[in-house]
């Protein structure tokens, strides 16, 4: 594979027109590197296609020149699935934003790549309809990065995640064909499901021009609740407790000692300071359905051993309850100059035990980790607040992570949940997947990318 | 052919290899009407033997084509190009089922039914239930993402599969995904095997997805004048922000059959009738099933009749069931085409139906899923032997799938391709995303060992 040349960027500036091509220096900084801690390396050109035809052109040059493609929405994503290659071409598709049409009698929006997941979601609202997937960089993320990643959420436990939703889209394959895969047919079983392939591919299979979502009616009413726990075990035996009574919240979230800490000293809501476990839950639907089950939960929460549950009044109020699960990370990003946020999940009973052993952890290499995340479906954040310049630190917090991801799996696991491999999680990936899974996703690979053009060394390398 | 039933028996034992005239017949086709002897059956009860078996196969270029319980429609399991037809069916434990993870782990010849009734003694629920669901195996229904009436609230099979085992055609065993409910590192190798008919791999074992049994369910039964009255309905309940667990519509055709097989006095009245089952708590489901039958009853409905609890709701989807004996009770032969239309496309689907059966001359029965537009359009046909009347079917399939594609639907819903719809795969299917196709099918099966001959061939 080469790097971007003179004459390449020459016929790139010819196909898109000076502007929308990027080569200097000081151009390039900002599209050299995401939203991931200490990963970063300067690509050969930056370019702003604005229609599929656009992205195929560029694809046709990069094949010809062996110039590898890195593809990028806002850049927000956290496994350094979209950090360069030295010297290679990055396609940001932040222009193609226009949601193109809401069929409310399909219940679909079909909105070009760089759309904001926000946006879709109140464009979907004024028709009256809701699109579910809300990650938590959701007011800058653009759908088509949701979708390369399938990206989770606050309300994946009833309403699942980005792939839930997704029933068609256009892609930009690495020959530079553009190929539509799926329509708005809620079902449809005529072939392979090529479009799940293309899901959470991490811009290594094909570049997503356009997508085709699948929307819902929008809940009538919500309840929002917050329950205080003195111990995390409690915590997670209440959403057991839950999910026995046969509720499935929309929301199930937990903040730890240290996370609820971090989140007071940013955002002064008032919680206490003195809890060990913080669990946000929410319910929606019909508001039949939601006063029933609020009430319910909250019992369950006391009977689990919650001290304190508020129920939030109204939206407003919940809006603010909900602003402390909203704020954690970026109230544990100010403590220290580096935050590693991980991605671990493991099944639903183990949730308790991995907490603490994530503490544990922490103590023993003198670090510190505040853990956040999603109780119904398992997946957990603990947040590694350091320095990355102080290398005995870093070698530690390495020695815990190891450990962390090696428990992870032992419980059956995962070492991410929503966030992807990308660069950040490469190292564990064959661990986790076993030998068969690993060389059958290189295989694929092979088959679909001969060239190995579109975003390489991403989640795998095909030489080793 | 004595050789390989020879070499097959040394390889895994006399207990799992048959050549018997009856397993043969057993396994030659499914409920579509192609069949196809395989040499040998072979009945494995080991992952570690199915894995002994495809590298056999692999290794000498023979034909493989695993099945299931063989009821499918699309002729999926027909072992076309002979060879070894593999049944799962002796791999029939529910391994495990942990509430606590909300998982079941189940082996391939586990009947659907019977995982839906072992989680309901626990409360919870296994929600994709085919029609065949009594009769039906998981590993069958993960080879054809099978679907079923409750798809519109709750999806389809591939939304319930979090891992599984797969051999693959060179005999290594793959674990794909996981007991975690989210999970995401690198392809999704689960959605990619769910619904690849066996021509890409086989499954083993499976990590299913299951969730709280919703504890109450109440349904509606309505009659209306015309279907497209009915259709209105159908886009009305869910523009006022219901999502009912089912949503069934059946057609003029299926009525008139239903009175002549089950008696006037059981049959709703009207030339379109709607089935809507709402599900969830208590106070709710009242409220709801309340609300909605006002809106229907608003809408011009000409009887509605209401049910409350699971016995209730019992006699409305047994009289649904129903419909479809009253179908075969013609005497005539049904092509049941799992097609879909964007939803919006419900009524041109029935007026189309009608026109064809003006133009070719043969009875058409429409009912399905109205709330995922999935509907069953049944062309009815004397005999499926006479040249004539096989040419004037296919005839008419040509023209309900063109314009089934006209209208950005696709022409199987749940059914599958198989060889039934082989002829229309080019033009289901865009050039690009078929040589997609065939780069995964040969990058994973170089020999072509899986399933040889269907849509891939």
């Amino acid at each position: 594979m080469n790097k971007a040349g003179p004459d390449f960027i020459a016929a790139l500036q010819n196909l898109l027109g000076a502007k929308r091509v990027l080569v200097a220096d000081e151009d390039l900084i900002p599209y050299s590197f995401d939203g991931t801690a200490a990963l970063k390396q300067r690509p050969g050109a930056v370019v702003f296609p604005s229609s599929a035809q656009e992205v195929s052109g560029c694809v046709k040059l990069a094949r010809q020149a062996e110039i590898p493609v890195v593809t990028r929405g806002s850049g927000t994503g956290l496994s350094g699935g979209s950090v360069p290659l030295e010297g290679c071409l990055v396609i940001c598709l932040v222009k193609m934003d226009q949601i193109v049409e809401i069929d409310p009698k399909n219940l679909t929006l079909r909105a070009q790549c760089g759309a904001i997941t926000k946006e879709i979601d109140d464009a979907a609202a004024r028709a009256g309809l809701f699109y579910p997937p809300d990650p938590g960089s959701m007011k800058i993320s653009t759908i088509g990065g949701n979708v390369a990643e399938n990206s989770g959420g606050l309300r994946g436990l009833k309403y699942g995640v980005t792939r839930d939703y997704v029933m068609g889209m256009e892609v930009v394959l690495p020959d530079g064909q553009i190929v539509f895969l799926g329509n708005k047919c809620v079902k449809d079983v005529a072939g392979y499901s090529m479009k799940d392939l293309f899901i959470g591919s991490e811009g290594t299979l094909g570049i997503i021009t356009e997508v085709l979502l699948k929307l819902l009616p929008r809940p009538k009413a919500r309840r929002t609740m917050l329950a205080l726990y003195d111990s995390m075990g409690a915590a997670a035996e209440t959403i057991s407790a839950i999910i026995a009574a046969r509720i499935i919240p929309c929301t199930l979230e937990f903040l730890d000692r240290m996370t609820v800490k971090c989140v007071e000293d940013y955002a002064k809501i008032g919680l206490p300071t003195d809890v060990e476990a913080l669990v946000l839950m929410e319910t929606d639907g019909h508001p039949a359905v939601v006063e029933e089950e609020a009430a319910r939960m909250s019992e369950l929460a006391r009977q689990c051993g919650a001290h304190d549950v508020r129920i939030a009044a109204d939206e407003q109020e919940g809006a603010k309850l909900a602003a402390a699960r909203r704020n954690a990370f970026s109230a544990l990003a100010r403590i220290r100059p580096t935050t590693i946020l991980e991605d671990v999940t493991v099944p639903r009973s183990e949730l308790a035990r991995m907490v603490a052993f994530i503490n544990e952890s922490a103590a023993r290499h003198r670090l510190q980790i505040g853990t956040f995340g999603h109780l119904g479906d398992g997946n957990l954040h603990p947040t590694f607040l350091t320095n990355e310049r102080d290398k005995d630190e870093m070698h530690r917090v390495e020695l815990a992570l190891e450990e962390i991801v090696a428990e992870t799996l032992r419980l059956g696991g995962t070492v991410t949940g929503e966030h992807g491999v990308g660069l950040a999680k490469k190292a564990f990936v064959k661990r986790q997947l076993g030998e068969g899974s690993y060389e059958l996703m290189r295989s694929i690979k092979r088959a679909l990318d001969p060239a190995g053009l579109l975003n390489p060394g991403k989640i795998f390398d095909l030489a080793d | 052919m004595q050789k390989l039933a020879a070499d097959l028996i040394a390889l895994l034992g006399d207990k799992v290899v048959s050549t018997t005239a009856e397993d043969v017949a057993a396994h030659s086709g499914d409920k579509w009407f192609a069949s196809s002897p395989p040499d040998v059956v072979v009945l494995p009860e080991t992952t570690e033997q199915v894995s002994k078996l495809l590298r056999y196969a692999n290794e000498n270029k023979i034909p493989i084509t695993p099945r299931g319980a063989g009821v499918g429609y699309v002729g999926g399991c027909v072992p076309l190009k002979g060879g070894i037809a593999l049944s799962l069916m002796r791999m029939n434990r529910i391994k495990e089922i942990n509430t606590q993870d909300g998982v079941a782990v189940v082996e391939p010849g586990v009947i659907t039914g019977d995982l839906q009734r072992a989680a309901r003694e626990l409360g919870w629920f296994y929600p994709p239930d085919p029609a065949s669901l009594n009769e039906c195996s998981l590993g069958g229904n993960i080879a054809t993402n099978a679907g079923g009436p409750r798809c519109l609230k709750y999806g389809v099979t591939k939304q319930y599969v979090l891992g599984l085992e797969v051999v693959m055609a060179d005999g290594s065993i793959v674990r794909a995904g996981s007991r975690c409910h989210k999970n995401k590192t690198g392809f999704d190798l689960v959605a990619l095997m769910v619904g690849s008919e066996g021509m890409l791999g086989v499954v083993t074992e499976a990590t299913l997805r299951i969730i709280p049994h919703p504890p109450v369910r109440a349904m509606i039964s309505a009659g209306f004048s015309s279907f497209a009255a009915a259709a209105n309905a159908v886009q009305q309940i869910l523009g006022n922000g219901f999502l009912p667990s089912a949503l069934e519509i059946a057609d003029k055709f299926t009525l008139r059959a239903a009175r002549e097989y089950l008696g006037e006095s059981v049959t709703p009245d009207g030339d379109a009738h709607l089935l809507v089952e709402i599900d969830g708590q208590p106070d709710s489901v009242d409220g709801e099933i309340a609300q909605i039958s006002d809106l229907v009853d608003k809408l011009g409905c000409v009887c509605l009749e209401r049910a409350i609890g699971d016995e209730a709701c019992d006699r409305f989807w047994k009289l649904r069931r129903e419909f479809s004996y009253s179908l075969r009770n013609t005497g005539l032969i049904k092509l049941n085409e799992d097609i879909v239309v964007p939803r919006s496309r419900l009524v041109d689907l029935v007026d189309f139906a009608e026109g064809l059966q003006a133009e070719f001359g043969f009875p058409v029965a429409c009912f399905g899923h109205a709330g995922d537009g999935n509907i069953h359009v049944n062309i009815m046909v004397p005999n499926m032997d006479e040249p004539e009347i096989r040419e004037r079917a296919e005839a008419a399939l040509d023209r309900l799938f063109h314009q089934v594609l006209d209208w950005n639907g696709v022409v199987t819903g749940e059914h599958g391709i198989g060889i039934a719809k082989q002829r229309w795969w080019s033009d289901a299917v865009s050039e690009t995303a078929r040589s997609a196709h065939l780069a995964i099918k040969r990058a994973l099966d170089p020999n072509g060992i899986l399933n040889p001959g269907k849509f891939l061939a």
